[in-house]
């Protein structure tokens, strides 16, 4: 059996790249999968380094069951660039960052998920651009997050 | 207060708000809109703050800090309304006096139907739908915030302020 996985794309830019579980955490990933599709406002961290930030995600179908404080973590300025963490996620809200380049913020979170390796570049080059966009002219972005087929 | 109706009207307003920026964000951040006197000195750089602190963390930040008590203590209802008086009070004055007035709206009425509600799962219900709209303004607020300061400053990209900080050692004697 093909390992698990979704898409997270971008209709504005029309591109989409797969993403994969990581080596904990895989309640994590499956309860995210659990609860596809869903979609939100693309925004960007700008104080802890260049990530993409989702805060606004709907978990509609199945409640938050586990505890940040509770699943091992690590540290987001060590974590490689394409690792999702989730942040103030409870009942049927998550909010969570993709880490895209630099970043400086020493502070444990549980991570859960990686952009595949084959995306990366695709991935960063996306990150860079809407880190800039909102900056500079504020164009709005969305992001859209679906399991993949097996 | 029927809690249905209200727990509806929030999810509505979150639905909408994942499309096309909410109405406090435009009205404070992009249009630069506030009550009279409500900024430092007359200026909208008090707006910004209060309003970008209540809606970035105050209000979705208490709401997720009580839905996530309410998991992992097992609180009760009046447990829940002790925390929400405790700490949704000031957010809530925080968003009025920066005129987030449909973020304020919602609140003051989810604390209002919240005091006369029983069953928790009902209570968390509401919270829930609450938490989600706070998220969303808060998404948008990244957007709209004149990181900039109402762009009167050049902003680096995002290339110049690396090449900025390899030479940042240079600053010092």
């Amino acid at each position: 059996m093909s390992k698990p996985a979704f898409y997270m794309r971008w209709p504005e830019f029309n591109i989409q790249v797969r993403c994969v579980p990581i080596h904990h955490n895989r309640e994590l990933f499956d309860w995210f999968m659990r609860n596809l599709p869903t979609k939100c406002v693309q925004t960007v961290t700008v104080c802890a380094g260049l990530q993409l930030y989702m805060q606004n995600v709907k978990m509609e179908k199945v409640e938050c069951d586990w505890i940040q404080e509770d699943q091992p973590q690590e540290l987001m300025a060590e974590y490689p660039v394409g690792r999702f963490m989730f942040f103030m996620t409870a009942g049927h809200v998550a909010n969570f960052t993709i880490k895209a380049g630099y970043a400086t913020e020493p502070m444990p979170y549980p991570t859960w998920a990686d952009v595949a390796e084959e995306d990366m570049d695709t991935f960063v080059s996306v990150a860079n651009e809407i880190w800039e966009s909102i900056l500079q002219d504020k164009k709005t972005f969305h992001v859209e997050f679906f399991a993949a087929e097996e | 207060m029927d809690w249905k109706a209200l727990k509806k009207e929030i999810e509505d307003i979150a639905a909408a708000s994942v499309e096309n920026c909410p109405e406090d964000i435009l009205r404070v951040f992009e249009y630069e809109i506030a009550p009279e006197g409500c900024g430092t000195g007359g200026l909208m750089l008090g707006p910004w703050y209060e309003g970008a602190t209540a809606s970035r963390y105050l209000i979705p930040y208490y709401m997720y800090n009580i839905v996530k008590l309410t998991k992992d203590l097992n609180l009760s209802v009046e447990r829940i309304r002790q925390h929400m008086r405790l700490t949704m009070t000031k957010a809530l004055g925080t968003a009025e006096l920066s005129g987030m007035l449909v973020l304020a709206d919602l609140t003051r009425r989810t604390m209002a139907c919240v005091d006369e509600m029983e069953n928790r799962e009902e209570v968390l219900e509401l919270l829930n739908a609450l938490y989600l709209y706070g998220s969303s303004i808060n998404a948008w607020q990244n957007y709209r915030v004149k990181w900039g300061l109402n762009q009167a400053f050049v902003i680096p990209t995002g290339h110049e302020l690396v090449e900025m900080g390899k030479r940042a050692e240079e600053s010092y004697i």
